[in-house]
């Protein structure tokens, strides 16, 4: 229980704390403006997703439903918000350290060689992060309850997604370990950027196939 | 790992997991599929559970089973499925479902 109030306060906090770095890295160097309106877009993206779920649980929880049904989709709902809230804080974390160093090396405070060694472990360890996220994502099942006539699409995108990033996870850190810097600089976010649209447009096909699937319902009744 | 490998080596258990592959399916849709009794189905189904391969919930007088295979259970899956894992072949046990098709519908309530 501790540990799920420190991490859903880490998770609030360090989102923040990678956006103000972003932008202190923005004022120290602004030749390189993409990339740091880069990381605070993605640091915005694990915000709202944050916030989504809290706001979906909140509503849940509002709910006077006492239903079996619906005390399993809140029971989901805390999960699901625990695992955000860990995910967030390692993404998040991450983001934090490598802005910090970068910062503090515009400042002449730190020496980072470019392309060292620290750099390319670091990689292959989000590599190897990404594929241990991606293996766990088909376990993440909804209460079967709510799946009831579509669960084959759930289940079928939850797959998908896993093996999707199972795969990106080691193609990225297979990047790292065998390609020359540059070039892995160049094809690992690629690989990133394929899996997530892979992911966005499966996602968005299923939720307008459960549209879809409710209004038939309710034309039905 | 180890429940994970018993749960694997029994050619039963896995087209259990095939089946449930496509879609959550009751305890009875499942069973349908076999030609073993309810008990042994049973087993199989607590041995998948154990292994934390299936999840299942009560829905009314109903259990359905869904899967929870991590991408690298399915991985194993594919291996023991290809390499036929365990003392029965897959085509014995296929050739139970045959036998199970072509026999008329039992009474059974």
């Amino acid at each position: 229980m501790t540990l799920n109030r420190i991490s859903s306060r880490a998770a609030s906090a360090l989102p923040l704390v990678g956006i103000g770095l972003a932008l202190a890295n923005w004022n120290a160097r602004p030749a390189e403006a993409r990339a740091w309106a880069i990381a605070v877009v993605m640091l915005f993206v694990m915000i709202a997703v944050r916030y989504g779920w809290q706001l979906a649980l909140r509503r849940s929880s509002e709910r006077n439903d006492s239903s079996e049904r619906a005390a399993i989709i809140s029971a989901a709902l805390i999960r699901i918000v625990g695992e955000v809230n860990r995910g967030v804080v390692f993404g998040a974390l991450m983001m934090v350290i490598s802005l910090a160093l970068t910062l503090a090396h515009s400042y002449g405070l730190v020496d980072v060689p470019r392309g060292g060694r620290w750099t390319t472990m670091t990689m292959i360890l989000v590599g190897a992060y990404l594929a241990v996220l991606g293996n766990a994502m088909p376990r993440q099942l909804p209460p079967l309850a709510s799946m009831q006539g579509h669960g084959a699409r759930v289940q079928a995108f939850q797959r998908l997604a896993g093996w999707t990033w199972v795969l990106c996870g080691l193609g990225f850190a297979a990047v790292w370990l065998a390609m020359p810097f540059d070039e892995a600089r160049r094809v690992a976010p690629a690989l990133v950027a394929a899996a997530m649209i892979v992911t966005i447009v499966e996602f968005a096909r299923l939720v307008f196939s459960l549209r879809k699937l409710r209004l038939h319902g309710q034309n039905l009744n | 790992m180890d429940k994970v490998f018993k749960a694997l080596s029994d050619p039963t258990r896995r087209r259990v997991l095939q089946l449930l592959r496509k879609a959550p399916m009751s305890a009875g849709e499942l069973s349908d599929h076999f030609a073993v009794s309810k008990p042994t189905m049973s087993a199989h189904f607590a041995v998948l559970q154990e292994a934390g391969l299936i999840a299942s919930q009560r829905s009314g007088r109903t259990i359905i089973y869904g899967l929870v295979m991590s991408v690298l259970e399915e991985a194993l899956l594919g291996f023991a499925q290809t390499f036929g894992w365990g003392g029965e072949s897959e085509r014995a046990t296929r050739g139970k479902h045959t036998k199970l098709a072509r026999r008329p519908a039992r009474e059974e309530t």
